[in-house]
């Protein structure tokens, strides 16, 4: 297959306009999983976690809106 | 680590009342699996990165609109399996990218892989089983092949010697 096809293809899957064989197709490549592991140890899994979490805490400015509650054993060790 | 065993749709309640600590706890449940995925298709990190953060800024933006019958998991593989294919369209329209396309995503769409996805569990090296019956992997194409030939190899005879035993009991 042609990469300009599957440009088309993948075009008309997104448009919701493909043909049901097509998206069958597409289906069944993003069902193909890939059972290998990253190999990331877990200091670089726990580091990209944080960055991932701060970006999304950066675009949504959640703890800006809702700050998160604090429970009763923390508000009375402050009072402290 | 800390771990906690509340049930996803808990949770899932308890954004509507904007509770981040359930968001960050629902983001620290999927975002290994997600990237796992993004990663195994895109082979990019940045990009993997970018659609993580995506799904999970949209969840947060969609929290007072999700359904009543809400499944977690299958809204955020939905979410993520529509990024990659957007990502892989973009990737198709700049020349940068002609390699990776070439190396990475074609021979995703050849007929054999195709044929990879649509095969049946059950003929995963679970039956015919080793050693009893010695078929080819040719005979494994079809689930009718497959009976053809186990039924002509069998010529049942257990199960016609265990019939005459109760018609004589």
């Amino acid at each position: 297959m042609k990469t300009e096809i599957l440009h088309k293809k993948l075009s008309r899957y997104l448009d919701g306009q493909s043909m049901p064989a097509e998206a069958n197709q597409i289906q069944n490549w993003l069902s193909i999983v890939d059972k290998k592991s990253l190999g990331m140890s877990e200091e670089d899994k726990a580091i990209l976690e944080n960055e991932i979490l701060k970006d999304i805490r950066e675009y949504t400015a959640y703890p800006l809106f809702f700050p998160p509650k604090k429970s009763i054993w923390q508000k009375i060790s402050e009072l402290f | 680590m800390r771990r906690n065993f509340t049930p996803d749709q808990t949770l899932v309640d308890q954004l509507l009342l904007n509770s981040t600590n359930a968001f960050e706890e629902l983001f620290h449940r999927y975002w290994y699996s997600l990237y796992t995925y993004c990663f195994g298709k895109l082979k990019s990190h940045d990009d993997a990165k970018r659609i993580v953060r995506t799904v999970f800024v949209s969840l947060w933006n969609e929290r007072n609109h999700l359904p009543v019958t809400f499944s977690l998991s299958a809204y955020l593989y939905a979410e993520v399996r529509k990024d990659v294919v957007k990502c892989v369209n973009a990737k198709m329209e700049s020349e940068a990218d002609e390699t990776f396309i070439e190396n990475q995503i074609m021979p995703g769409f050849t007929t054999q892989e195709l044929y990879k996805a649509r095969r049946p569990v059950s003929y995963n090296g679970v039956y015919p089983k080793p050693g009893r019956l010695h078929l080819s992997e040719a005979d494994n194409t079809t689930k009718e092949a497959w009976w053809d030939k186990y039924s002509s190899r069998t010529n049942f005879k257990g199960l016609k010697t265990a019939l005459q035993t109760m018609l004589n009991f």
